[in-house]
């Protein structure tokens, strides 16, 4: 699958030629590389036939300003070496597939093209392309092109007609499946999936690697072992999500095991029209429902009936299921209620944090919690991926440090939830709660089912640090190197790098836990988080 | 659309052509990748000059319809101080890019030995 190598900021794109066995797929690749002035790596080939793989490695065009990386792959067609046929086929953005142009083949080929259409219906949207190489054209008996057309399914209409042996139209094919490679670039990109990060598979000697170790895993249940960038990229993005879905207080319990709630209609979003008294703080609450009101709305409701409102990108405002009233009054006085609890909480709440009454249909009231969107440290250990090492250190550390402090300080009574990396997030150098605020009586703090808050965050980081290729460890090393840094800031990180170092206690990552300095004077290693690493 | 046998044969036609030829390539433009390419002169990175050239062409149509002209990009001209460089539209998707030495060269040779052979590229 296509992805931005941050190593070398160039656009991957995996192009593999599929087809059924001799159909001319080899012999394709090795003219290929023979007009690209380039050679085609073939490990273990076998009388002259495929077992592993075909891998050429050509960079060349532009994408969006990035050169383009194209590893191009072709399968072994013998149907005994189907598992690695399937492997490669995974790796692909552009599935070309060879057919062989000789009538005798003609039904054998026809299967395997359906074949390929299964397999590809099993991969995630938005699926690879499929280029038609109809090969071997100089035969006596090929089948002319229009002919073939008529047998194949509508979305396979793509069709180049090649002569491997006489590399004639083999550059047009690579150019071809190039630019449909760069459409699922372009896909995934705007789906946001195109993964930033290192190449999971650096040369033809990995790819090999893996091949046999999927050999060996073979039979279990999860045979699947070429190494695929999108997967640690979408790993992370999982937990982001996760973060998103529990940061809505925890579903009540449903009596008995019964089903939830049918979902009921979308109440109507808070409208900047609402009465006096009806929002808290009243200028400030005012002044942002006069904003976030302009915003397109999208509205979803939670399992246990709680509604989420998201208002472009820039607002989220959260609402209780028991939180509609058919009584302006009644809903005022639960909102009096919250205000006081925010007022508690007001250390860990955005300023911009309001509460608005608003008419959720034309008889009923609803009770809103709006605040700016403020992404969790979870999905904050998402981005950035493009970042040097010492940038990254010097982040973490700070996040480490501020969340630190909040273990500590966390008003357990006062949120819903308890802290953790999925419901805290960063606002300048502030930590934020975007959950609810809990109601006395009502919200006891969900069981800490993760372990304790500071050790989530640790796991994060690992895995985050992990997806990047970096160890916490070196990337605090490089951070001290900053120690003699030019500027006050890096300096500090720096000096709080070695602080860390030094400490034989905090030496593994897991030991990072209950050894951070609290928030000493002058010792804080800042970095601007709005702007800097994250 | 032109094999590269025949790509390679024509730009040699142009290279005969034009004295001062020193590279050319057919590319394509989404991609910026060359469906062909003939350098006299081997230190010309003509992979990488096409890549970029592609973007500036793309730029080039950007502008147009950003300034709703309603015409078609014919060529473009680089005029740089030893080299002139051509860019010539073939079809929608592909243009051929070329380099030739100024010395012993001008713009009305480099244009009319392309203009001759394009033809044969579309
Ligand atoms: N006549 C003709 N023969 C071709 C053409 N392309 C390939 N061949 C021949 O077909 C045979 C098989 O070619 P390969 O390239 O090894 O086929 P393959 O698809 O890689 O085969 P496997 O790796 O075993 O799946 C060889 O003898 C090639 O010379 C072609 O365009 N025309
Ligand atoms: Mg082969």
């Amino acid at each position: 699958m296509a992805f931005l190598d941050t190593d070398r900021g160039r656009l991957v794109v995996r192009i593999v030629f599929d087809g059924t066995p001799l159909a001319g797929k080899t012999t394709t690749v090795r003219s290929l590389a023979e007009s690209l002035g380039t050679t085609v790596e073939s490990p273990e080939e076998m009388l002259g036939r495929t077992i592993f793989f075909d891998w050429l490695e050509y960079t060349g065009g532009l994408w969006n300003g990035h050169r383009i990386c194209c590893q191009v792959l072709t399968v072994p067609g013998q149907s005994s070496l189907g598992g690695r046929r399937f492997e490669l086929l995974r790796l692909a953005d552009c599935v070309v597939f060879v057919f062989d142009a000789s009538t005798n083949q003609l039904s054998r080929s026809l299967a395997a093209v359906e074949e390929l259409g299964c397999v590809l219906s099993t991969f995630p949207a938005p699926k690879p392309k499929v280029l038609l190489q109809l090969n071997k054209r100089d035969l006596p008996d090929a089948l002319p092109r229009e002919e073939l057309l008529t047998m194949l399914p509508p979305d396979y209409q793509d069709v180049a007609e090649t002569i491997a042996t006489g590399s004639t139209g083999i550059r047009d094919v690579f150019v071809r499946a190039v630019r449909l490679a760069l459409q699922r670039a372009e896909a995934l990109q705007a789906q946001g999936d195109l993964p930033l990060c290192r190449p999971a598979l650096q040369d033809s000697a990995e790819l090999l690697a893996s091949l046999k170790a999927y050999d060996e895993g073979e039979g279990e249940s999860s045979a699947w072992s070429v190494p695929l960038e999108a997967e640690a990229w979408h790993f992370l993005r999982a937990l982001e999500s996760e973060a998103d879905s529990v940061s809505s207080h925890s579903p009540e319990p449903t009596p008995e095991g019964l089903p939830n709630p049918p979902l009921s209609k979308p109440p109507l979003p808070p409208s900047s029209e609402v009465p006096a008294g009806a929002v808290w703080p009243p200028a400030r609450g005012r002044t942002n429902l006069q904003e976030f009101s302009q915003l397109p709305c999208s509205m979803e409701q939670k399992a246990n009936g709680d509604w989420k409102a998201k208002f472009g990108a820039t607002w989220v405002g959260l609402s209780r299921a028991q939180h509609e009233f058919d009584e302006f009054d009644l809903g005022r006085k639960h909102l009096l209620e919250l205000t006081r609890l925010a007022i508690q909480a007001e250390d860990w709440l955005s300023p911009d944090r309001c509460l608005i009454l608003s008419p959720a249909s034309d008889r009923t009231w609803r009770l809103w919690e709006v605040m700016p969107q403020t992404p969790p440290l979870q999905s904050l250990l998402v981005r950035r991926l493009t970042a040097p090492p010492e940038v990254i250190a010097a982040a973490l550390v700070q996040v480490f440090r501020i969340y630190q402090k909040a273990t500590t300080e966390w008003p357990e009574e006062l949120l819903v939830q308890r802290l953790s990396p999925a419901v805290a997030g960063l606002s300048q150098t502030k930590l934020v709660y975007t959950g609810y605020i809990a109601l006395p009586q009502q919200d006891v703090s969900a069981a800490n089912e993760k372990g304790p808050a500071m050790d989530q965050l640790i796991e994060l980081a690992q895995a985050y640090l992990q997806a990047q290729g970096l160890d916490l460890e070196e990337a605090l090393r490089q951070l001290r190197n900053l120690e003699a840094s030019e500027t006050e800031l890096s300096a500090r990180a720096g000096e709080l790098a070695s602080h860390l170092l030094d400490r034989p206690e905090t030496t593994g990552v897991a030991k990072l836990h209950g050894s951070l300095p609290g928030e000493a004077e002058g010792s804080a290693a800042t970095v601007d988080t709005d702007s800097g690493a994250f | 659309m032109a094999s590269e046998q025949q790509i390679t044969e024509t730009i040699g036609k142009i290279e005969k052509d034009l004295p001062g030829f020193i590279a050319a390539s057919l590319v394509d433009l989404d991609s910026g990748m060359t469906l062909g390419v003939k350098a006299k002169v081997d230190s010309f990175d003509l992979t990488t000059a096409s890549a970029f050239n592609s973007e500036m062409v793309k730029q080039k149509l950007k502008i147009m319809e950003a300034l709703k002209l309603d015409a078609t990009l014919e060529d473009m001209l680089l005029t740089l101080s030893d080299q002139i460089h051509l860019i010539k539209l073939i079809n929608p998707g592909t243009f051929l890019y070329l380099a030739a030495d100024r010395a012993s060269s001008n713009l009305a040779i480099v244009r009319n030995a392309v203009n001759k052979h394009a033809d044969a590229l579309g």
